[in-house]
């Protein structure tokens, strides 16, 4: 995981943000999960799981080569993992969940946590349980953005569907090759 | 299926055939071969948007002795060998260079107009052929009055007048239909009638609620329909769309999604391909066909470039570019500029030979 040369997307956000299924919902192999009964006590509201160290998926590409997906734990106690897990990563996707007590302060935190990266790859912004609730709503976090200076999109996304997977992972993939 | 259009070239080539069968001039029925269901759902959301101005009573049916048979142009030859007279075979077809457009480019948005014209002719012709028959029969005389019962007239509706709807201009003009109703400016929510479907717009928070999703929505896009429109106040608003459990919609992705189905190529008024643009924000891509312009989105969002040139540039059709151009520009999500400002991006074999591994991969 530390191989810099490998091809790897990282899923990160927080906790019921749907980082674990997004990467289930592509993976064409059985996730690998680290998921535990969380300690802290404003995940243990949310979830009755969470990931500890990382999830893992992958996808087989032509000539035999892996995209790596990783999952970055939720819990703010594992965010030195963020490090380890988003080095040589193409880009990160960073799923939100809509339903979150400040969304937008979320969004701020994992952006904030992954700047050195952001400063070298892109991110698309993943706002998850959109359905749910729409505020904030999506114009809202464009100008969360946009007062940080940062241009990334933000895609409603359920994180169980594929084609939503799909169009988060094919958005990154139009921004390394024309943003 | 690509584009759709019933060309008269194929038509005035068809019509030379005998007609087989008598057939009802009240009511004329057309049955759809080799067409997937949403396809034959929304040629018939066209047919009913189209009826009442229709000379004749047209309807769909599964059954074998329909009046005509509507079929792919794929399907030309076999539809000729097969038993079907060819007098009663319209088509589909996806070559743009057949003439006389009745339906354009599916992917856009169906042309009632162009329906109803086609339909009209090909009704009056049955009309006449069936009159023309019934005249050669003598009527038996009737043994009360001894003379024979001029025929009943048909009775038909004026052609639709061409000035029902906007031409087709080089530009695109967003002042007809539906979307000129949800971009005039409504300071309190307001009802859309548009045919049959009702649409609750509440334009202070941005929102519309409807029972029909985007691409249910698309036969009423077409730019001849003139919606009624009627302010409501807001508890109205409420109750309805409470009691009908809608949920509520960003408007700016119905606009955005209007204006790229009707837009069709077309660059809107006021834009020329020269000028220097760039989108200022990303469209909602999980609009409908919206995910397939992820690329040029990046690229107008990292460049400030010529309309023409970013259709060169990212290989594009300029036809597409403009319709993505001009549903950005009318939910105000793109901005001119003065000068170009490419980005330039260093070529990286090894990452465009991943990316694409990638792109394949998920078929995307």
């Amino acid at each position: 995981m530390q191989d810099s040369n490998r091809i790897k997307i990282v899923f990160t956000g927080c906790v019921g943000a749907g980082k674990s299924t997004a990467i289930t919902t592509i993976s064409e192999k059985s996730v690998i999960s680290t998921e535990v009964k969380p300690s802290e006590a404003s995940v243990i509201k949310r979830k009755p799981t969470t990931t500890v160290a990382m999830d893992y998926g992958e996808l087989t590409l032509e000539g035999g080569d892996k995209l790596h997906l990783y999952g970055t734990p939720g819990q703010r106690r594992f965010e030195f993992m963020t490090d380890l897990l988003t080095k040589g990563a193409l880009g990160l996707i960073v799923l939100i969940d809509n339903t979150h007590e400040d969304p937008l302060d979320e969004l701020d935190y994992y952006l904030n946590l992954n700047h050195s990266f952001l400063l070298q790859r892109p991110a698309v912004i993943g706002v998850t349980h959109y359905d749910q609730t729409i505020q904030p709503s999506i114009d809202d976090y464009y100008d969360a953005l946009a007062e940080r200076g940062d241009p990334w999109p933000v895609v409603r996304a359920d994180a169980r569907s594929l084609a939503d997977v799909k169009l988060l992972l094919n958005t990154l993939l139009a921004i390394l090759e024309y943003g | 299926m690509g584009i759709i259009f019933l060309g008269n070239y194929i038509f005035s080539n068809l019509v030379k055939g005998v007609v087989e069968r008598e057939m009802s001039v009240e009511k004329l029925t057309i049955k759809l071969l080799g067409f997937s269901a949403p396809e034959m759902e929304r040629f018939s959301a066209i047919l009913a948007l189209a009826e009442s101005r229709l000379q004749q009573a047209w309807q769909m049916t599964t059954a074998e002795d329909a009046d005509f048979f509507l079929l792919p142009s794929e399907q030309l030859k076999a539809s000729l060998a097969a038993d079907i007279s060819a007098a009663r075979c319209l088509f589909y077809t996806d070559d743009p260079a057949i003439g006389n457009l009745i339906l354009s480019d599916c992917h856009k948005i169906p042309r009632i107009n162009s329906l109803i014209n086609v339909l009209n002719h090909r009704g009056a012709q049955k009309t006449i052929e069936i009159t023309a028959n019934a005249e050669a029969i003598p009527e038996p005389a009737s043994p009360s009055s001894g003379e024979s019962a001029p025929p009943a007239p048909i009775e038909s509706q004026p052609a639709p007048s061409a000035n029902d709807q906007p031409a087709d201009t080089a530009n695109f003009a967003p002042d007809h239909g539906l979307l000129s109703a949800l971009l005039e400016h409504h300071a309190t929510p307001i009802l859309i009638k548009a045919n049959t479907v009702v649409i609750c717009v509440d334009p202070s928070q941005k929102l519309y609620y409807c029972p029909l999703s985007l691409t249910q929505l698309i036969p009423y896009f077409d730019p001849g329909i003139a919606p009624q429109v009627k302010p409501i106040s807001v508890p109205e608003m409420q109750e309805l769309v409470g009691k009908a459990k809608l949920p509520p919609q960003p408007l700016n992705n119905l606009i955005w999604y209007i204006t790229f189905k009707t837009s069709q190529g077309r660059l809107l008024q006021g834009t020329a391909p020269e000028d220097i643009v760039r989108l200022l924000h990303w469209p909602d891509l999980t609009i409908p066909e919206c995910g397939h312009y992820a690329k040029l989105a990046a690229f107008m969002h990292s460049n400030t470039m010529r309309l023409a040139d970013i259709a060169k540039t990212t290989s594009y059709p300029p036809a597409s570019v403009y319709d993505f151009y001009n549903a950005c520009t009318v939910v105000g999500m793109t901005e001119k500029a003065d000068t170009v400002q490419v980005h330039e991006k260093v070529a990286d074999l090894k990452q465009q030979t991943v990316l694409r591994k990638i792109r394949d991969r998920l078929k995307f």
